[in-house]
Formats: C-alpha cells, structure tokens, sequence
C-alpha cells in the first residue's frame, strides 16, 4: 500500500469541493474517484451517478490547483461501464505525462489510498511541475495517448458549478444623427435613441426563454416600448427546436438575423425590410425550427411556422407585426428553408401564406376624421396574401455580401382604411423589395492598426408597390447607401452612412428625393 | 381547420423524421451512447474552434471568447443555436471550444507572475514537427487557415516574410500560450488557442511546425 502525500491546502480544497459535490443537486456521490498529483498539482477524477436527467453517469475531472472549474468530459445514458473505462482511461493518460494516480474516495485518499497500475505499465515516479513540462520529448505521450487525455473537454452539458438555470443579459443599443436634405430644406436631428435589452433564461439544457424589449424616445419626447419577441424554445431533438410564442418571422435573412445594429452593416433597414415594409417582423404562435448537419461542412436549415399573422394596415396594405389575437380563424403558415454547401455560402427561400381581413372602421390613432359614419354599401371581405422570397449570402474572410428579394401579393380586398368613406373596394396589392450589400474589411489589406478596422460598404435597393397609390406615394423609392464603418470592438460600431432616396410614385409638385448622411453608433452586448 | 391540422400534422412528420434520422444515424455509430460532444474532448473543442470561426461569422463579427465567461457562454451559445438554426451537435462543440477559451483566459490571467513576463521555454523539448502539424490542424487552423494566411479578418498573416513568425520563439510562445492581441485587432488569440489542457509543450511543436511549413526563422 502506498501512501501519498497530498499537500495540505490542495486536498483541503479537493476535499470542501467534494463536499459540495456529494451535495450538489442532482449528483448523487462518486461511484469511483481518482487523484492524480504531481509534486505540485492534484487533480481529481470521478465517476458520479445524476440523480436526474437521462444520464447514468458522468465523469467529472477536476483541477482546483489550476483555478479551472470543474468539467464533465463523458457521460453515458447506458452504462456505467463507459464512465468508469473513460475515467480509467484519463488515468492511464495522465498517469504516462507523469501524474502519480491514486483510487478511492477522496476524503480517504490519505488512508487507504492505491496506487493505478495500467496494463504493462509501472507506476509513474511523481515529479515536478517544471520537470513534467520538460521532460524530453522521447519520454513524452505519444500523439495517440494524446489524443486519451481530453483537451478543452469542456461538456456541452454545463459546467458542474453552474445552476440549474442560468441567465444572459444581451441586446444592443444605438445613437443615431441625421442629416437631410429634401428639395433644399436641410434639417439636422439627433434621432431617437435605442436600448434593446435582451433576456436569456436556460433550464439545463431543455428550454431557453427569451426576451427582447425596445425602448426609445419618440419625436414628441414619450417613451415608447415595444416588445420585439417573448419566446420560449424547447429543444426537442439535435435537428429540432419547439418555439412557442412571439417569434420574429423566419421569412428572409435582414429581419431575423441582421436588424441589430451592430449586426447591421449600415445604418437603417434597405427600403422595404424595416416597420412597413414587406418583410414579415414578427408573429404570435408556434415554431419548429433546426439544422441537418449533411457530410463534414455543408448544413440544410428550416423554419416552419404557424401564427395569427397578418392584418390589414391602416393604409390597406398589409402589416405583419405581431398582435396577440387573429382577425379570422386562418392561420399563417410561414417559414425558410436554407443551404449552406459551405459555412461562408448560404442560399434561402422564404415564404408566407395566409389571409387578412376587411375591417368597416379605421381604427388608427392617423387615419383622417369622416364627418359622419359613411352608410355601409360593402361588407368587408377576406383576402389571400401569399408572399415568397429568395436570399444568399458570402460571408468570407474581409467579405461581407448580401442579397434578398421578397415579393407579395394581396388579392383584392373590402375594408375601411385611412382616408376611406366607410368600406371600399382595394384592388390586387402587390409589393416588391430587394436589396444587395456589399462590405470589405480593410484587414485582409493593411496591418495597420486603425486602418484595418475600417469597413466600407455599399448598398443599393428598391421598393415597389402598385395597387395602393397611398401606400406607393409614401413608400415607394430606389435608395442608394454608401457607408464607412470603424469597428471599434467587435460588436460596437461608429458609422457614417450617406443615403440617397429616390421616391418613385410621388405625385408631381412633392419632394421626390432625399439626400441624408447618418452618423451612428451603435454597441452589441 | 383542415389546412391548420395538415400543417401541424405535416410539421409532426418532419420533427418525427429528424428523430428517425438521428437515431439511426446514433445506432449506427460505435459508442453511440456517448453525449455527441463531451465524449471526445480534444476533437469537439477543435471542430468547436472551427464552427465558431465559420459560423458565427456568417452574421456578425467574431467576438472574443474572452468577452463572456463559460457560464453566460453556455446561454448565450443556446440561443444562438436557435436564431443560426445550427445543429444541436455543433452549437455543441462551439461551447466546447468558447467555455474552454473562457476557462483558458481565466486561468493564465490568475497565473503565477512568472507566467506574466516573456519567459525563457529553453526547459522544452525542440518542437515536433509531426505532432505541431497534428495540433496546428486541430486548433489553430479555425482561424489562421491551413494556409496561414488567416480566415477571417484581422488574423495575421503567418506566411508574410516580416510576419509575426520573424520574432523570437520565447516571445512567440509566451503570447501563444498566455494568450495575446495584436494592436489594433479587434480580437485577441485566446491563450493556448482556447484549448486549456494543451501543453507548452504542444505549443512549442505548434511553432516547431509553422516555421518549417512557411520557411520563416526568428529574426536576428
């Protein structure tokens, strides 16, 4: 029998740590423990039975000598047997880089301590840190007894001192100046401020619940706060996650993925995508949604959703934010389907079915007074809104390029709108946007260390609408952006953007173009 | 209702289907009882390392391991397993890769102070060429590119003849293995390439092998 000497302060520390181990909830006590020490490192190895979850066993390394915390490497949902040849198998690894290993529980470690003898292999002479790390290489682990010992085995399960549910403060917040010039009347704002905090909540490795609000200051100085999306995701499969809730609309790439600011590579939404717009901002209802790793690099994705969708807008167009409750009893189904041949090409459709309904009163805090309740002639009527988009996306190296289209059609439609005399008949709307973005980073040319963190970026796209003159005289526009960012971290950004915006459908005698240049920062946190 | 039953029936056969796959795909594989990315330490935190660079970029800038530690890491991979529709397995092996850059950043910050200066590695053994490949291929690839010129912006290129590789090794290495940002990079190489339990040994094979691969030798 042999006896190690463990020094004071390390096994006082191993053995407190155990003690919270054997308490933790949900791991009941060590089915097999090992310490394997050099003269002045100890690190411990132990097979432990979850008293939850569908795990049989995990194997916990430990390294309180280290300052690192405390990692599951394995775990098995059928055998003990593999945690126990796992850990075996640590200790013989650790044991030929020079660790001296030891069995049994830890708090009796001192007394009745036995040393680990792999096959055909004798026990390793303990020795020092310094002299491990330089040893020679002759005597060093060969690649393949390398390979046994775990490098950066962090679990993907959770890290042994995390809690049952942890939680992540994100978002982003930006600041944006504005200068316009409208047919020679220059105007200068410091536009409304953002704050966008996001919530993350995780329970184990079931459901993530998150939340993102977005609170600003309006022109007249109120406080404005929208909910951008509450959503719970229910991880159901490697391949498969559930969200129920309001979800921001899988159709299209900008929504979803690139809104953000500090996502965003200029500073406002291309003409089409944002509030208005064509592209769906978000619903209320359910979602299954994942990704198929297909070979070693290429990935397929889908988003399938079913939610209250669309309304009719105040203008007759179509509006698809979120609301808490539908207008008729069919749901929108929507969703995108994507492929990835290489992690830095990704091509996507989209698409978005499903019906609005007529109202016989504008309700809109701007619709324009009617004197008296027009006498209703119609019946307000549903319509199909059908709604398909492609998009693709280069994202490698210094390059940063970008393309969506989406296209969507109402059919004819009864219903009250702004400026309408009691219920009248909208014909066929149909709305088109598009865009394509390119950006470079000027690192992949310069070294130098302000230089290579400037980003120029070139955007140019296109809004059309026809059937609803309102809505084409307001939005209609080709809008040209050439911007400049300076990444002042990775995810804060100062940007100046100039934008110009030519609207298509003014009538004669209206400003039919913008001139603006936006100064803007904006942080990702 | 007709059209909301075959969709809600049509989505079941598609979660049904992804299940059918994977499971099949599990019961074929040796040691299919294994969690997909704890059970092979080394090799999930390098895929990790290349997912990340591949991944996550495909959106928004890389940000630096270093910014989160493992717990917030865990959540804030989860979600973006959602918004990226990435699989389960290689949401996976980034947390692998980032809570173990976390870790590593942890860990030689709180070193002892003789890890704080440029140190003397003349303890180590000449580097191994073969197994630096071995290394280099796993880890350091995800950024700087089987060609050393870099894989995503702001990464140096190794194989400019007055690059990084013309210091010296002790310097080389002690950045390597403490971790290290180059001015005006927006993201620093998280010590020991993320990989905590590499050695200093390995990182001497690692250097051992770009200098032979890019035939460039330490400045005088």
């Amino acid at each position: 029998m042999r006896h190690k000497k463990i020094p004071a302060l390390s096994t006082a520390a191993l053995l407190a740590s155990t003690s919270v181990i054997l308490f933790m909830p949900g791991l009941a006590a060590a089915q097999a423990s090992y310490v394997c020490s050099t003269k002045s490192l100890d690190r411990s190895i132990e097979v432990v039975q979850p008293d939850y979850g569908s795990a049989v066993c995990k194997v916990l390394y430990r390294k309180p000598d280290e300052g690192a915390p405390d990692q599951f490497l394995w775990r098995s949902n059928q055998s003990m047997a593999f945690c126990e040849e796992k850990a075996q198998e640590l200790v013989a690894s650790l044991t030929a880089t020079g660790f001296d290993c030891t069995e049994g529980k830890i708090d009796a470690v001192i007394a009745s301590a036995q040393p680990i003898q792999t096959k055909g292999q004798a026990p390793a002479p303990t020795v020092t840190n310094a002299a491990l790390k330089s040893q020679p290489l002759a005597q060093a682990p060969q690649s393949s007894d390398k390979q046994n010992v775990p490098m950066g085995g962090v679990p993907y399960q959770r890290v042994a001192n995390q809690t049952d549910t942890s939680w992540h403060l994100a978002g982003y917040a930006d600041a944006t100046f504005v200068v316009s010039n409208m047919d020679g009347t220059t105007t200068t704002d410091f536009s409304a401020a953002r704050f966008n905090p996001g919530f993350h909540f995780q329970y184990k490795d079931l459901i993530l619940l998150e939340a993102e609000a977005e609170i600003s200051v309006n022109a007249d100085g109120e406080t404005d706060v929208e909910l951008e999306y509450a959503q719970a995701d229910i991880f159901l499969h490697d391949n498969a996650t559930l969200v129920v809730g309001q979800f921001l609309s899988p159709v299209g790439q900008f929504q979803e993925r690139l809104h953000p600011t500090w996502i965003n590579r200029l500073a406002d939404a291309p003409a089409g995508f944002g509030h208005d717009g064509v592209q769906p901002a978000s619903d209320v209802g359910a979602m299954l949604r994942g990704g198929i790793l297909i070979g070693e690099e290429a990935i397929a994705t889908y988003a399938i959703a079913v939610g209250n969708g669309p309304r009719i807008s105040h203008e007759g167009g179509v509006a698809f934010e979120a609301k808490g409750g539908d207008d008729n009893s069919n749901k929108a189904v929507s969703g995108r389907v994507g492929f990835l041949p290489f992690p830095y090409l990704e091509v996507g459709g989209s698409f978005l079915f499903g019906d609005v309904t007529g109202v016989e009163e504008e309700a809109g805090h701007d619709a324009d007074p009617v004197p008296m309740p027009a006498p209703v002639v119609l019946e307000p009527t549903d319509a199909k809104v059908m709604l398909w988009g492609a998009d693709a996306a280069y994202t490698r190296g210094p390059w940063n390029v970008r393309f969506e289209y989406l296209n969507m059609t109402r059919d004819p439609i009864a219903t009250a709108f702004e400026g309408s005399v009691g219920v009248e008949m909208l014909p066929e709307l149909e709305l088109q946007a598009w865009y394509a973005q390119i950006a470079y980073r000027l690192s992949e040319i310069t070294d130098h260390q302000i230089l290579q963190r400037f980003e120029p970026v070139v955007r140019y796209g296109e809004f059309k609408v026809s059937g609803l003159d309102e809505l084409a005289e307001e939005a209609a526009e080709e809008r040209l952006d050439v911007g400049l960012n300076y990444w002042i971290a990775p995810s804060i950004v100062a940007r100046g953007v100039g934008q110009w915006r030519d609207f298509t459908d003014r009538e004669v005698g209206e400003p039919s173009s913008e001139t603006r240049f936006l100064l803007q920062l904006a942080y990702g946190f | 209702m007709k059209k909301l039953l075959l969709i809600l029936t049509g989505s079941a056969l598609l979660a049904a289907g992804a299940v059918l796959t994977q499971t099949m795909a599990q019961s074929t594989e040796p040691g299919a009882n294994k969690a997909p990315a704890a059970s092979d330490g080394g090799a999930a935190a390098a895929r990790g390392a290349k997912a990340w660079a591949n991944h996550c970029s495909r959106c928004h800038n890389l940000r630096s391991p270093s910014e989160l530690n493992a717990e917030l890491w865990d959540v804030s991979v989860q979600h973006m397993r959602v918004r990226a529709n990435l699989p389960g397995s290689v949401a996976d092996d980034i947390k692998v890769f980032l809570m173990s850059s976390a870790m590593a950043e942890k860990q030689y910050s709180s070193a002892p102070p003789q890890r704080a200066a440029t140190a003397s590695f003349a303890y180590l053994a000449p580097g191994d060429v073969v197994h630096g490949k071995e290394i280099f291929s796993q880890t350091c690839i995800a950024c700087h590119g089987a060609d050393g010129k870099g894989t995503i912006p702001g990464v140096p290129d190794l194989t400019a003849a007055d690059g990084r590789l013309v210091n010296p090794d002790d310097l080389l290495l002690t950045n390597i293995i403490k971790g290290y940002q180059s001015e005006g990079s927006l993201m620093a190489m998280p010590p020991m390439g993320g990989n905590p339990d590499l050695t200093e040994q390995d990182m001497a094979d690692v250097l051992a092998y770009m200098r032979k691969e890019y035939g460039i030798a330490p400045g005088k």
